[in-house]
């Protein structure tokens, strides 16, 4: 064999097998992000995206070399939700991580093809998305984050922050399915509590401000907002009527604290999201949707802004101190 | 050589069977070589390896799994704490605030902890917190039935069974019992999925499968959390099986290859949780735990076909590197042998190939320089040859042409070569020559034996010397020789060159050099024999003829002396004859013999055979010589520096003798050394004669001059008168001694002396006589004769008066010693005579000169008549004293 032949034989060789071990970096996979309630410029939503794909990076997906990520921020925009969900499944990506139950709604509704997988929503099973938490079943999986029962747990806290707290206000997006079940569970819960409970839906920033308005108009009056695309759209304006109107609040997200928020207690949205990456990185492996089960919340948090507390005259009791995952001086 | 060599080698790498062959060969064993290697080394690495991973991968599992195990066992023992710090103190009514305080830390402290009650001693229900419910402060429900109160009182430790909430999470209960009074039982609902991540930490490779089983062998914790949340039993799976058997009988050992529950084969390794009765498996895809094997393998196997293809180029181009080098050295070696001694052979292989090559090359540009300076050498030994050849031929042709004679004979000296020069020497042809033994064709004389001259030439290479030859005339010659011999390689003589020079000439002009100069030995003996002084002439004239004699080669000789007197020729010396040649040629005249023929023409005669001369035709010599034994002569005369003949002399020879040049030229030397001495021992005896003479003259004068004094004086006259006579005698006597001085005292004609005597009266004297010689005393005596006949005369006789006259004459009778001068005295008209009265003088000294003398007083004048015997008185006054 003369030599020459036998370096392009070898050269051959080495080509075929660095083709071989390359053929599934080379495929860059798309990642599609619908975010339904946060917009792009907010720091949560970098929050969630950052340990989301960090979490994947330590998979062996890095953005630009074998992921693209396509992100979509509705910004609480219900028509926007829906022409994104649209848009992101035109790029026909290999999975589309939806966060909360609008987007994941809307996308869920467009592709059964598609795999997604949501973070942050309420009772897939109530709304449709798969058929049983173990088994979804079809094209969707992911993490759900409360249940309707903790509902209790803020009426609970709300209590032993500002225990003259005699109204309450349930703050909810209007056609958010979970807020209204959360809504339920506040409502027969707040007896309980000796509150006086009021029902406050929202579809816009108006009616944040009459929620609030009005319930600071009562005495004693307190707020329990709860998550949805328009409360976490609105969350600074919330937070900042809150605190002007001296109405003592319970958020189901820590962000509305971080904010200037009086408390709050709730799944981490960001480790939802970085568990995400755990789906999406088997399902870009060829794991199938329907048979990785949805997966419920297992860290919870609680976090006491002392600041707001101290503004709003509250005493914060040892035994909230002590539950306190996160307390903001 | 080593062109064959090269050629052998350039015809093997011409045929390519050589290269092929060394190139399968080395491209064989270095293939075979490194396959070998490869191939054990892959086997024996592999089957190590596969041991090694395998044992490994088992222990790293094991570890893996122990560590889970610990990791859980640690997990739910750190729940057991904070639960058991909840329950240290008494659970009253009074301190529930503390508990719910102390209840709610523990939560925030143990996420995996989702609710936690708190069931007084009697079974009632003192607390409820939970993360998702509003917390229960004394509820007081009966709980005292449930395991987890009964169980943890009886046991102060109960973990109750999984449940799965919602479907979704596995679910545990923690129950522990208070150590101290009224502490009551802690129940804590732990989220058992946290455990998987406490498990899921421990993974470190992705490949493995880390599960978690519990007592009954349901899966609890799984990466595939749908497993989990199906509520898998996998008390089936035999490592499952196997493992609980351990557990329970302590027994056995864990199996290490088995199927999961995809029904995968794997490597499986597990620990026990003894406090839950769990156990943790971590299990490895065969094919993924192998993977590194197998990829070793394929990587080896790749590596190893990667190396054996590289072992093949390797070998390949190693069997090339050492085979083309070769080849090149080979066709190297190839041009090299068919002489292109121009290229260099181009290999920089850096080992001992290339020394090689360098070698060759050196050697090549050595051989080039050696071939060039051989074509150089061979040009000009080519030239030189060409020179040489016609040099030779040069030779040959002058050999052949030569005088000298070159004769080729075998070892039995036989004639193989024969030249023209051997032709012109010997006589015999090539043809007749060639196969003759040269020593008898020859008659060779040697001057050593023949095996002792043999010896030399072949001891020393050659020898050289002179022998005798005979030609094929008959003939003999001289030669210098010179034999070469000729050996072969094994030392034996083959033949032997033998040159022959002819030097008969030589050897003859030798002998005549020798001769030559040996006669000139003796003409120089004899020359210094003549210089001698005191030696007598007879000896002298004696070794002249024998020298003679030796020079000419000559039987017999003689010498003649010439005597001027006499005209004739006498022996003075002779050898070798008889006294009948001696007395026949003791004077020789005018006859017919060659010594006077020699003496008459004063040049040599040569009379080569007597027989046939004309000088001895009819002669009487002819006999006497023959009956002498004589047949040739030679006759050389003596001849004085003036021209003079003193003598002859004779060589005789008794066979008839042509005399050569050289003999001739000799016997003139001799002659000519003869000559020269006898005419000096002549010169000598006149010095001789002249010395004794002048003394006999002066007594002879002083006695002639006594007497006339005395003769003149005692007389009568007076003493004038006889003063006058005297005077006038003496002046008579001075005038012959004047003569005879002027003859150099030898001889005065007799006129002369009668003239100068009679001078004074010339005219009226008559002189009639021959030319007669008289030697000085005869010469002396006549005068005084005269004188006092013409005294006499002039006082008394004719020449007295006016007319008178005297007639002188004389003649000569006789000859040799009988030799007589008859002088007469004849007075006319003078006065008339008167005998004298008294005798005077003059007549008394007459009669004292001449007794013989007549003097007649006749009166018509007087008449004197005087005999002078002249024979035998040639030097007559010498010979009187």
């Amino acid at each position: 064999m003369r030599r020459r032949e036998f370096i392009a034989w070898l050269g051959a060789l080495t080509i075929w097998q660095a083709a071989g071990r390359a053929e599934q970096p080379n495929r860059t996979r798309k990642i599609g992000i619908l975010f339904g309630g946060f917009s792009s410029t907010d720091p949560e939503s970098e929050a969630r995206i950052t340990a989301f794909t960090r979490r994947l990076h330590e998979f062996g997906w890095v953005e630009g070399h074998n992921i693209k990520f396509d992100v979509r921020f509705a910004g609480g925009d219900e028509s926007r939700v829906q022409e994104y969900a649209k848009e992101l499944i035109g790029m026909a990506p290999d999975v589309i991580v939806a966060n909360s139950s609008p987007a994941v709604l809307a996308l869920a509704r467009q592709t059964k093809t598609i795999p997604i997988v949501f973070a942050n929503v309420f009772d897939p099973v109530g709304n449709g998305l798969v058929t049983s938490l173990a088994r979804p079943g079809g094209n969707i999986t992911g993490f759900s984050n409360f249940e309707p029962v903790m509902a209790g747990k803020w009426l609970e806290l709300l209590k032993e922050i500002a225990p003259n707290v005699s109204r309450v206000a349930a703050m909810f997006d209007t056609d958010n399915p979970a807020s209204i079940e959360f809504n339920q569970t506040v409502a027969k819960l707040s007896p309980s509590f000796d509150l006086q409970y009021r029902a406050a839906p929202v579809s816009n920033a108006a009616e944040v401000q009459g929620v609030i308005d009005a319930i600071s108009r009562e005495a004693n009056g307190g707020l329990v907002v709860m998550g949805g695309t328009v409360t976490s759209a609105n969350r600074d304006a919330i937070v900042q009527l809150s605190a002007q109107r001296r109405v003592p609040a319970i958020y189901a997200f820590r962000y509305y604290v971080t904010s200037g928020g009086l408390l709050s207690y709730g799944v981490d949205g960001i480790d939802i999201f970085r568990s995400c990456a755990t789906y999406v990185d088997v399902i870009l492996k060829g794991a199938k949707p329907a048979d990785l089960p949805v997966q419920t919340p297992t860290k919870f948090e609680f976090i006491i802004n002392l600041k707001t507390a101290k503004t709003l005259g509250l005493e914060v009791p040892t035994k909230l101190l002590e539950f306190a995952d996160e307390v903001i001086e | 050589v080593l062109r064959d060599r090269f050629r052998n080698v350039a015809a093997a790498v011409g045929t390519g069977t050589l290269r092929s062959r060394l190139f399968l060969k080395y491209f064989g064993i270095l293939f075979a070589v490194a396959v070998l290697a490869l191939l054990v080394n892959d086997m024996f690495e592999i089957w190590f390896s596969y041991q090694d991973h395998k044992a490994f991968i088992i222990s790293m599992q094991r570890e893996e799994a122990k560590a889970a195990a610990d990791k859980i066992e640690r997990f739910i023992s750190e729940i057991q704490d904070q639960v058991g710090q909840v329950i240290q103190l008494p659970l009253l009514e009074s301190t529930l605030d503390d508990r719910l305080i102390d209840a709610r830390r523990l939560l925030r402290q143990v996420p995996a902890v989702t609710e936690l009650t708190l069931i007084n001693n009697s079974g009632q229900e003192q607390l409820h917190v939970s993360r998702f419910n509003k917390d229960v402060v004394g509820s007081g429900l009966d709980d005292s039935k449930i395991p987890e109160f009964a169980e943890a009182v009886a046991h102060r430790v109960y973990f109750g069974p999984i449940s799965f909430r919602r479907e979704s999470e596995p679910y545990m209960t923690i129950s522990l019992a208070g150590t101290r009074r009224n502490t009551g039982v802690g129940v804590a609902q732990v989220n058992l999925k946290l455990i998987w991540d406490v498990v899921s930490n421990i993974a470190t490779d992705e490949h493995e499968h880390t599960y978690v089983v519990d007592a009954d062998g349901r899966l609890i914790a799984d990466p595939n959390i749908s497993l989990v949340l199906r509520n898998t039993d996998l008390s089936q799976l035999a490592q499952v099986r196997s493992a609980r058997d351990i557990g329970t009988s302590k027994s056995g050992a864990q199996i290490r290859e088995a199927t999961d529950i995809d029904g995968h084969k794997v490597l499986t390794a597990a620990a026990g949780i003894p406090q839950l009765g769990w156990l943790v498996f971590v299990e490895t895809p065969i094919e993924r735990a192998y993977a590194p094997i197998y990829a070793a393998i394929k990587r080896a196997s790749l590596v190893l076909v990667g190396t054996l293809s590289l072992a093949f180029v390797a070998g390949a181009f190693l069997a090339q590197r050492l085979t083309v080098p070769i080849h090149v050295l080979g066709t190297g070696a190839a041009r090299i042998a068919s002489g292109k001694l121009g290229q260099r052979i181009n290999l920089k292989t850096g080992d001992e190939l290339e020394e090689l090559a360098d070698e060759f090359n050196e050697m090549t540009s050595k051989l080039e320089e050696s071939y060039a300076s051989l074509q150089q050498k061979i040009e000009d030994r080519t030239r030189e040859l060409s020179d040489a050849i016609k040099t030779q031929v040069r030779y040959v042709h002058m050999l052949d042409s030569g005088f000298e004679a070159i004769i080729l004979r075998d070892a039995e000296d036989r004639i193989t070569g024969w030249n023209r020069g051997a032709e012109n020497l010997y006589g015999w042809t090539r043809e007749q020559a060639l196969g003759h033994v040269v020593h008898s064709l020859f008659q060779t004389k040697f001057p050593r034996p023949l095996d002792e001259i043999l010896a030399d030439t072949l001891g020393k290479g050659h020898w050289e010397g002179e022998l005798s030859h005979k030609r094929k005339d008959g003939k003999g010659i001289v030669v210098f020789s010179r034999w070469t011999p000729e050996r072969d390689a094994q030392g034996q003589l083959v033949s032997i060159l033998e040159t022959n020079m002819d030097i008969t000439e030589r050897k003859l002009a030798e002998t005549r050099i020798v001769t030559d100069l040996c006669d000139m030995t003796r003409l120089n003996q004899l020359s210094n024999k003549f210089v001698r002084e005191g030696a007598q002439i007879n000896d002298n004239l004696n070794a002249v003829v024998e020298t003679a004699i030796a020079i000419s080669g000559a039987d017999k000789g003689n010498v003649q002396l010439f005597n001027s007197d006499t005209g004739a020729l006498k022996i003075a010396a002779h050898r070798g004859f008889e006294t009948p040649f001696v007395k026949f040629f003791e004077h020789v005249r005018d006859d017919g013999s060659a010594c006077a023929s020699a003496m008459r023409s004063g040049e040599r005669v040569i009379v080569e055979d007597v027989t046939m001369s004309d000088i001895f035709a009819e002669q009487p010599s002819k006999n006497v010589l023959i009956d002498a034994g004589v047949r040739a002569v030679i006759s050389t005369p003596l001849i004085s520096s003036r021209g003079e003949l003193l003598g002859i002399v004779s060589t005789h020879f008794g066979k008839p003798h042509r005399p050569e040049e050289r003999e001739l030229r000799l016997l003139d030397l001799l002659a000519r050394h003869t000559a020269d001495y006898l005419e000096r021992k002549h010169a000598e005896e006149i010095e001789d004669i002249l010395v004794r003479e002048i003394q006999h003259r002066s007594n002879n004068l002083l006695a002639v001059i006594q007497t006339i004094a005395h003769r003149s004086l005692s007389g009568n006259d007076s003493l004038a008168k006889a003063k006058k006579a005297f005077e006038a005698r003496l002046q008579s006597l001075a005038r012959v001694n004047r003569q005879l001085t002027r003859a150099n005292w030898s001889s005065v004609d007799l006129s002369e002396i009668v003239r100068s005597e009679l001078q004074p009266f010339s005219e009226r004297i008559v002189v009639e006589g021959n030319r007669v010689s008289l030697g000085p005393k005869h010469a002396q005596n006549l005068s005084l004769a005269l004188h006092e006949l013409a005294t006499n005369a002039a006082k008394y006789g004719a020449l007295s008066n006016e007319s008178g006259k005297v007639a002188v004459s004389w003649a000569i009778t006789g000859y040799g010693k009988a030799t007589v001068l008859k002088f007469k005295w004849l007075e006319r008209d003078g006065p008339p005579v008167v005998a004298p009265i008294r005798h005077g003088f003059g007549s008394a000294l007459l009669k004292a000169t001449f007794p013989d003398a007549c003097v007649e007083y006749a009166i018509e004048g007087l008449s004197c008549e005087i005999d002078v015997a002249l024979g035998g008185s040639d030097t007559g006054p010498i010979k009187e004293h």
